[in-house]
Parts: C-alpha cells; structure tokens; sequence
C-alpha cells in the first residue's frame, strides 16, 4: 500500500478535525489547508498524489483553487477530488469536466471517508486503463 | 465493541455537540435581526448556516444538517427574491425547530452522556398539559406536581391567554379549574371557547373547589373527563393524564419467527416490524432454544411443516422446559395440514394462523396473544401496590443483567432505596396511607426511569433499581434527580398533603464480582446514608 499524499482545502477548522481524525491511521496522509492561497503556495514542498478540496469557500473556491494548482506543471495530471454539500448530477458531471475525478458529498461519513476515497480512486484506474 | 477510532471520533463528536447551543443561539440572533432591520446584511448568517449544514452530519447530528441544508435553499431563493415573504417564515420555522431537534438527537446518540439520564424523554415527545387557574400557588403547584412526572406544563391565568396560546400550540391536554374568580366566563366556558377554534378533541380534566350538581353538569358538557375536588389527589390527577395522553407504558412485543424459508421469515419480520414490534427469525428449529434463551421472546411464531423437524416436535422440546412452558406459540400451516393442527393444539401450540396470510392479521393474532401473555407475566412477577418487579424476579432479572454486562463489557450500577421514617408514617396517617406513599414511589419510578431500567419491590419498604450500562456517577445523577422528585412529591391524604423522602445507596458491579457482592454494597451505602442524616444518596 503506498501513502497518498492528500493536499487538502477546507475552510470549516470542525470539518478539518473530523476528516484529519478519520483518515489518520490509513494509507491517506492528510495535510490540511484553511485556504486556497495558502495550498498553492505550499504544494510544491508536500508534493502531493492527491488533492481534496471543498468546493463552497469564502476566497478562493475549490474550481479556482484546482486550475491555479494545475498550473504548475507538476501537478498537471494530479487527481483531484471535491467535497460538496449539492450533489445534483448535473452538478457532479461539471466538477468531472474541471478535472475531478470524482465527489464526495457534505456532511460525510467520517467512518466511511476512507473507503470513498479508495472507490473514487479505484474507479479512475479502472478508467486509465 | 468500540475501537479507538470509534473513541475519538466520539470526543469530536461531543466536543461539536457542545459548541452547538451556542451556535444555534447566534443564528437565532442573527436572523432575528434580520427580521428586525432588513437592511442588515444576511453574509454572516448564510456563512454560519452553510457550514453548519455541511458539517452538521459528519458530528452524527444529521436531523439538524437536514433543517440548516433547506435554510440554505429558502436563503438562495430569497437572495433572488428579497421580498419574498413566504421564504422568511419559512426559514423563522425552520429556526424554532432548531434546539427540539438538537435535543432530541443528542438524546438519540449519547446514551450515556448525563444528558439522556436526566431526561425523562427528549423534550419533542413530552406532553403538553395546559393549566388554566387564576390562582397563582395552586397554579404553581399544579405545575411543579405534574412535571414531577415527566410532563411539560404551561399555566395561563385568563381564557383570552388560553385562546392565544391554543391558536399556536395545542397541548395534549388541559387541566381547568371550574371557577375562574375574576372573570365571569367559568371554566367549563372558557374551555369550550378555546376548544371550540380547532378540529382536534383535546382532553380536559376540572377541578373544583365544591362538589355542586350544577358545576359537575357544566364540568360534564365541557367534556370533562374527569371532577377533582381540591385539595388535589395528585397521583389520581397523574394516572388520568397518563390515561388520556396515551402515554406509552409498554414495551414493544418482541416476537420469534421460525421459518426454513428465510424469504418467508423476513417478510413476516417486515410486516410485524411495521407494527411496532421487535422480531428476530431463524430458519432451523435446532437454533431454537438458544434463540430463545437470547431474544427472549413473547411469542413464537413458527412454521408447522419444516423438513428438518416439525413445528409440532420443536413446541415438545420447548414445553420440556419449565421456563418455557407458557411462551404463546403460534404456528402458520396450509391447509393440508389440518390433522397436524389438532397434534399441535394438543402438545402446546396456542392458535393457527393459514398460510398464505394478511398482514393485518398476523399483527392482530400476534398482539392479542403477546398482550395476554404479557398481562400473566406480569401478574406473576409483579408486586400489586406498586406495580414494580417483585423481590423474586428482582434478583432473576438482575442475574440476567449482570450476565449481559459481563459479556458486552458495559457498566452496570444497581440502588437499593429505602423510605424514610415509613414506620412512623404509618402509625401516624395509617397503613392505607403508607400504602399510598408506595403506590406513588412505583409511580415515580416507571414514569421517570429508561425503558431499559428496571425497578423492583424489594420488601415492605425497600425498592430496588437496575441501571444496565450505566457507571455509578451517572447513576448518582439519575437517582438525585428521583430522591429530589420524591421529596418534593404530595401525597393526598384526607387532611391535606404529606411529604415523605427516602434514601439511597448505589454500588456499580466490579469485575469478580457476584450478585450478592452487588447486592450487599448497594445495602451498606444505603445503611451509611440512612445514618447519615436519610434523604440522601450514597455511593458504595
């Protein structure tokens, strides 16, 4: 199992503490950024397989935060995930065009986190190959 | 069984839930206003609401994300509409209903937080009782008296109060004093005039000063269900509103369903289940003692032909045991199997239920033999004055528990209670009186107490309370809340009202320990606290 470096965004410091405490102890390393600014600047040192990010926040948003990153080169191709409170379809297939791979809805299962992580990652190898 | 995760997710969870009333109480705040300047900008409170409805359900407070998730739809929809009058009451309903549902599910996820031990019910399913008195201590006491036993009182001193109060809320039931002093409209008057504006019958019950013809046939046309003349029998007051309120005394039946065609068992679990009942099936009859022994049914509802043994076999084996010998069993057979059904009757089958068979049916044919079985079980395991387990079944069901506990690791606390001075109770109001004043602890104890604690009559003036999976701190907290309910308690008599007080000693099971070990520090507690000054608790 190799560690998947998460870089994640999350406004709501309640949000952040559960999600931390439900990935800690699984093949997910988390590191936890209030805002989208700070994320860029700091992605090249964590260097990330992963990106989590909330959609709704106040500066910067989780869309505008995932094109800024894109722009670095290193995290071109770097999968993507969001977390939302609406999960509509049509809303889930225009995250999918902005290059995530998949959603995870808004209050989650802080239980289950891990295993939708692993499904959503699963599913987009699946697709690679 | 809990794993560390499960530990922690739960401190992060009750860390959330205590931050919640205050949070709740500044949304309250923000909208209100809102409401009040509608100039004042809605950011805030659209951000506090957003956050809440996304994170609310993660901290296992789903009810709650659910009613801040459509604040958020009613806001988006007035941010496109600013005038949009329908959308602000809206959201104002929804924020009423914020601290109930709080309440109501913290009850539901900390069970055993002292929150839910303090708690009679969550404060979303407490009746409502309207008090309409004029006079101010009477009134007052009404109150205090019927809280007492788990209800919600309101007092309203004027019908126009009354009315007002009627056109928002409608309570489960009233309680009206015949004579309304100042005022001319009576209280059977003010009654029909409050009753009158809505299609629901409420219950009421009057009370009276005097015993006339003519306030009795007023009280009557009102619709009173029930006279009582001051100075008031609580406890008779009490068990009429139980009464009327259908307040919910029993547990719900728990039938055993044995079927080799699980399709068959499930379906007949599904339709029960809608009913309010507990099943659990199996579909061999080998598994059927130690099922029994485990669910502990009411009834057993079983299949008459099953290819491995036969329903008419597997009743035999069950009826060998003594304790066994009159659990309902009913068997569902076609109709080939007629001359099977007279075998079954014979060896202890109790009905026959055809296959193939309407829902409605099973239910009715289950609860009639569930309730009488239920009724004899209780006739012969329950002390008559109070209605409590008597001292037999006390120590069998405590055996019982203490063997749960040991098994699923869960604390288990056990009080011994004793009432004060009883002897001189007696001899000072009589023995029907210290009769009353059992009756009223009985009382207490099953409308205060958890579905899932048992209390007992241990001897002439000794009680007994199991508190399964609960430590002794929060037992302490469970029975001052009852050692103060008691002691504030008026018991009727005919000169007016007694109080009386009782003390308690509580002891929590330790590893190795036996029933009598439990038993014996419950006992000496209780012996410190009667030495001790009484009305009061002691820990082992």
């Amino acid at each position: 199992m190799s560690t998947k470096v998460i870089l994640y965004v999350e406004d709501d410091p309640d949000i952040q503490m559960i999600a931390e405490m439900a990935l800690e102890d699984t093949e997910y390393k988390l590191h936890t950024f209030s805002s989208g600014t700070d994320a860029i600047e700091q992605a090249e040192k964590i260097k990330p397989n992963l990106f989590l990010l909330d959609v709704m926040m106040p500066e910067i948003d989780g869309p505008t935060t995932l094109q800024k990153l894109r722009e670095n080169i290193l995290f071109k191709n770097t999968p993507a995930i969001f977390m939302t409170a609406k999960v509509q379809p049509e809303e889930t297939a225009s995250y999918l065009s902005l290059g995530a791979i998949g959603v995870i809805s808004k209050p989650f299962d802080p239980l289950t986190l891990p295993d939708q992580i692993d499904m959503i990652l699963e599913n987009h190898q699946r697709n690679e190959n | 069984m809990k794993t560390d995760k499960q530990n922690k997710l739960k401190k992060l969870q009750d860390k959330f839930a205590s931050m919640l009333p205050m949070k709740l109480t500044e949304i309250e705040v923000l909208w209100n206003e809102f409401l009040d300047n509608k100039s004042t900008s809605l950011s805030l409170f659209t951000n506090e609401v957003h956050k809440l409805s996304g994170s609310s359900g993660s901290f296992g407070f789903k009810k709650l994300g659910d009613i801040f998730f459509r604040i958020e739809a009613e806001l988006s929809s007035l941010s496109l509409n600013k005038e949009g009058i329908h959308h602000q009451e809206n959201i104002t309903n929804y924020i009423k209903k914020l601290f109930v549902t709080f309440e109501s599910e913290i009850a539901i996820i900390n069970k055993n937080l002292i929150v839910d031990k303090v708690k009679v019910r969550d404060s979303a399913q407490a009746s409502l009782i309207y008090v309409l008195d004029d006079e101010k201590n009477l009134a007052e006491d009404l109150k205090f008296q019927i809280e007492n036993y788990g209800y919600h009182v309101e007092i309203f001193n004027s019908v126009d109060q009354l009315k007002m109060s009627f056109s928002k809320i409608i309570p489960n039931a009233i309680v009206a004093d015949i004579r309304l002093s100042d005022h001319e409209v009576s209280g059977p008057a003010a009654v029909i005039a409050a009753t009158s504006m809505i299609d629901e019958k409420v219950p009421v019950i009057f009370i009276s000063a005097h015993d006339s013809w003519k306030d009795r046939l007023e009280a009557a046309r009102a619709g009173g269900e029930l006279y009582l003349i001051k100075p008031i029998d609580y406890e008779e007051l009490v068990n009429k509103l139980d009464y009327l309120t259908g307040k919910k005394q029993q547990k719900p039946y728990r039938v055993l369903i044995v079927d080799d065609m699980e399709i068959l068992a499930q379906k007949h679990a599904a339709v029960l289940n809608s009913a309010g009942m507990i099943t659990s099936f199996i579909t061999s009859s080998n598994k059927l003692l130690d099922e029994v022994a485990a669910f502990m049914p009411d009834l057993i509802l079983m299949d008459l032909y099953m290819p491995e043994c036969n329903g008419v076999d597997a009743a035999k084996v069950l009826r060998q045991h003594v304790c066994y010998m009159n659990i309902p069993i009913v068997f569902l057979s076609t109709e080939n199997e007629l001359n099977y059904q007279l075998d079954a009757l014979r060896v202890g089958g109790d009905d026959f239920l055809q296959k193939p068979i309407a829902d409605a049916h099973l239910i009715d044919a289950v609860s009639i033999r569930a309730e009488r079985f239920r009724r004899l079980s209780l006739q012969m395991h329950c002390d008559g004055l109070t209605k409590l387990l008597n001292h037999v079944n006390f120590k069998m069901v405590l055996e019982r528990e203490i063997s749960k506990a040991k098994r699923h690791k869960l604390p288990l606390s056990i009080a011994m209670v004793d009432v004060d001075n009883f002897k001189a109770i007696n001899d000072k109001f009589g023995h029907l009186i210290g009769d009353r004043v059992l009756k009223s602890i009985g009382k207490l104890f099953r409308s205060i107490l958890r579905q899932e604690d048992i209390s007992a009559r241990y001897g002439g003036e000794e009680f007994g309370i199991i508190l399964p999976n609960t430590s002794i701190d929060n037992g302490l907290i469970v029975l001052e809340n009852l050692r103060k309910r008691f002691s504030d308690a008026k018991i009727h008599h005919a000169e007016g009202y007694l109080s009386a007080t009782f003390s308690v000693g509580i002891a929590e099971l330790s590893p190795g320990e036996t029933i009598s070990d439990l038993i014996n520090h419950a006992d000496a507690a209780l012996y410190k606290a009667k030495s001790q000054g009484k009305n009061c608790i002691v820990k082992y």
